[in-house]
């Protein structure tokens, strides 16, 4: 191999540093140099705060110390996402990280449990969820590993400051490496001939050449998009929230280990506990409300006093349609923007990430990586945006006109056909690339009110009584678990309180 | 629940009729299904011989036949790897042995390693980091002793012999209570496109909710109004197999041997087993071959 190729990140927010930690541990030095470009000047959005277990998938890959970096971010720990008023105003469920019934019956549980229902079985199918069980009861263990047990059937993510977890990969990615400059770029230097980006040219006229350019620019998109002039596919069809007001709110006494979405007039907000304060925000259709009406609801609402004034973010959901083009690949919102209803912004960054590194280019980049890479990207992003379509489209709400529009709205066939095999047989396919396993969609499915006609027959195997008598069992097995299980906010002082 | 298949009809001959008879039997028999067969004369003939890759041990251990009975009653041998041979210009044969990849670093596969210690130098081939190749070539049977552990793993299949191995299928579809009919040959009753039941040749009418065609290459189920075969012989232009056996090797390898062959022009034979060479049983040995039509005429 030749001198190593110099990778240039531009933007320092959340994307850019798990981009240049994920580089400068997972690629060995003689393979490639990192430079990162941020100014301080520009702001980050930095308004995930909630993550999913792959985060702790990727910290562990880049030698991430857990308790570290939770005590440097704030952290707490979370097991799922409540959805309250979602289905229909009143209701509630857990989307979990974990599964619903015991470890090795996941094909089946689901019909034992919906003829359990139809026999008269009360409660939820959450009831017999481990993670939702813990998580209502704000109780947090880290799960056993290797054991066939209800109690093992579940993994963690994390609530953190965004902001924070950016600074802190910051302080590993320069220890191990990686070159930061602090400026602005004025102009982007692209080769007549091959199109390629050959060079920045920073506001104080610095100029950073290098052989391949990483994108974390934010919405601006400044290298993929409007230099490389990557298309934008525009889905606010399906997911119209197009506005977020984020305010900050005091500690809240109980620390939740989940993050709540309420499901409001014109959107939906979310609730995410931290260690020194409560992150909070309204998602929201400007087309169904305006400004000042969001900011009304959403302060009305809060269950803590507010830190600060709101501050307002505007977006729209989408995504360029090719994230690597010539010799660039752009990460996080400057490839794509999807609604942070189910904590994907930082996953979509950081799939990204671990796409790239088996794919990592010589230093003329084969069209056929990029391919591969925008092939992966693109199945992530539609995987995402039909699940969080369900999310909209599955309501029987029927006191606004968000609603009204989601649910009569004509949703893609991806979706449609998921939706269908469930309806009429329960049935949840289990596709090997992209987010959310069976688990995930039957939460949502069956949280938001859809019913299968039927059940598998093989859920008749067993007379009615033992059933019953199975499923009691089992939510006495669940509760008792989750009875012994330490309070969240003492695991979170204990492994990594802020004060401690 | 009244739309519920209660009646399940599997239609056809040979394996496919009877694995997946006793498949559904044994998985669904419990919740209330009935299955029964509608057996059609075999295709097959003495000389035809199967490989079969590993799944098939664990579809038996599912379905609860035991392995122990296949070497005495159809002549059963571990089959441990394929070889290709002469499939590329002169380079020489390869086992693909049946097993997991080494393991690499993170995402980065195993084989880029290799691909690295070549250009540095590295004679050995990929192969030889494979333990089911390895294994294969040695004559040695992988996952039968605890020796094989850390993270390599490697599985075998059988060299099977198809009637035998039929009539083994048969006798346990039978066993576990599946009732059968045997026809030379049916017909199909519908309702629109709603199989309602199918007519032996005999005059025996079996209805059904749900109809499984296992029929083989005939499809005898298959609607005439809907003729969906997909053709793909431009891409994979055989189209006749040739069989043979002879006596058995003395020392029969524990793979399976795949020569493609040259036969004028560009012309090309493929065969499953080079003649006189492939040990398929131990009764005695098995060879197939494709000849392209030109070559038959």
């Amino acid at each position: 191999m030749n001198e190593p190729i110099d990778v240039i990140i531009l933007g320092g927010g959340t994307a850019g540093w798990m981009a240049a930690t994920g580089l400068v541990s997972l690629l060995p030095p003689a393979r490639c140099r990192v430079h990162l470009i941020e100014s301080d000047e520009i702001g980050i959005v930095g308004v995930g705060e909630a993550t999913l277990p792959q985060m702790k998938s990727f910290n562990d890959l880049c030698g991430i110390d857990e308790a570290e970096m939770m005590r440097a971010t704030n952290a707490t720990f979370k097991l799922g996402i409540q959805f309250v008023d979602w289905g229909s105003l009143g209701s509630s469920y857990i989307h979990p990280f974990g599964i619903h019934g015991p470890p090795g019956t996941e094909h089946i549980f689901h019909h034992k449990w919906l003829r359990a229902s139809r026999e008269g079985l009360p409660g939820q199918i959450d009831d017999f969820s481990f993670a939702c069980r813990a998580g209502v009861a704000n109780r947090f263990d880290f799960p056993p590993k290797s054991s066939q047990s209800i109690g093992s059937s579940y993994s963690y993510a994390y609530h953190f400051d965004a902001s924070l977890y950016g600074r802190y990969l910051r302080t590993i990615a320069e220890r191990r490496g990686v070159r930061r400059t602090e400026g602005k770029v004025a102009n982007v230097e692209t080769d007549a001939e091959s199109g390629n980006i050959v060079a920045l040219r920073l506001e104080n006229g610095e100029e950073i050449r290098g052989d391949f350019f990483i994108d974390c620019s934010g919405f601006r998109s400044l290298l993929l998009g409007q230099t490389l002039d990557s298309p934008w596919e525009d889905w606010t069809k399906w997911l119209p929230c197009d506005r977020a007001l984020a305010v900050p709110t005091e500690r809240a006494g109980e620390l939740t280990p989940y993050t709540r979405s309420t499901a409001m007039e014109a959107g939906w907000r979310w609730r995410i506990p931290l260690q020194h304060r409560t992150g909070n925000g309204y998602v929201f259709s400007s087309r169904f409300i305006d400004e000042d009406r969001a900011a009304e609801q959403l302060l009305s609402a809060l269950d803590e006093p507010t830190l600060a004034e709101p501050r307002l973010l505007k977006f729209g959901a989408g995504r360029r349609t090719e994230s690597w083009r010539k010799n660039c690949v752009a990460l996080g919102l400057s490839s794509g923007f999807l609604e942070p209803l189910e904590s994907t912004s930082i996953y979509l960054a950081q799939i990204a990430i671990m796409h790239f590194v088996p794919l990592f280019p010589e230093r003329r980049a084969d069209p056929s990586l990029a391919a591969e890479f925008n092939r992966r990207v693109d199945l992530e992003y539609d995987r995402i945006r039909d699940f969080l379509i369900l999310h909209y489209h599955l309501n029987q709400r029927d006191d606004s006109e968000l609603w009204r529009y989601c649910r009569s709205m004509s949703v893609p066939d991806s979706l449609t056909e998921k939706m269908e095999l469930f309806r009429h047989s329960g049935f949840v396919e289990k596709y090997r690339d992209g987010l959310f396993t069976p688990p995930s969609w039957l939460a949502v499915y069956f949280g938001q009110g859809l019913r299968p006609e039927h059940y598998h027959p093989l859920a008749d195997a067993i007379p009615a009584a033992a059933l019953m008598d199975e499923m009691d069992d089992l939510r006495a097995d669940i509760d008792d678990r989750v009875d012994a299980m330490l309070k969240h906010s003492t695991v979170v002082e204990r492994y990594a309180g802020i004060n401690g | 629940m009244t739309d519920r298949v209660r009646r399940l009809v599997v239609v056809g001959r040979d394996i496919p009729l009877w694995l997946s008879a006793i498949g559904l039997q044994s998985a669904l028999g419990r919740a209330d299904l009935e299955v029964r067969v509608v057996e059609l004369p075999s295709y097959l003939q003495p000389t035809d011989a199967l490989a079969a890759v590993p799944s098939i041990v664990a579809l038996h251990r599912t379905l609860g036949i035991s392995d122990a009975v296949l070497p005495r009653l159809c002549g059963a041998v571990p089959m441990v790897g394929q070889r290709f041979a002469n499939w590329s210009g002169g380079a020489p044969p390869f086992v693909l042995g049946f097993d997991t990849e080494p393991p690499g670093d993170g995402d980065i596969p195993f084989a880029q390693y290799w691909a690295k210690g070549r250009l540095e130098g590295l004679r050995v081939p990929l192969e030889d980091f494979s333990l089911g190749s390895v294994a294969a070539r040695q004559g040695r049977v992988p996952g039968l002793s605890d020796e094989t552990s850390g993270p390599l793993n490697a599985g075998f299949g059988y060299h099977l012999e198809a009637g035998p191995y039929a009539a083994v299928l048969h006798r346990f579809g039978q066993q576990a209570g599946i009732p059968s009919t045997f026809t030379n040959g049916v017909t199909v009753e519908r309702e629109g496109d709603r199989i309602v039941a199918v007519v032996t040749a005999e005059g025996e009418r079996i209805e059904g909710d749900l109809f499984i065609d296992a029929s083989g290459p005939d499809a005898v189920l298959s609607s005439p109004q809907h003729d969906d075969f997909e053709d793909w012989s431009r891409w994979l232009p055989c189209d006749r197999i040739l069989t043979a056996s002879a006596a058995q090797l003395p020392n029969p390898p524990a793979y399976s041997q795949v020569s493609a062959f040259a036969q004028g022009g560009s012309a090309c034979i493929r065969s499953l087993g080079e003649p006189g060479s492939w040990p398929l049983s131990r009764p005695r040995i098995s060879t197939n071959g494709a000849l392209p039509n030109s070559c038959r005429r």
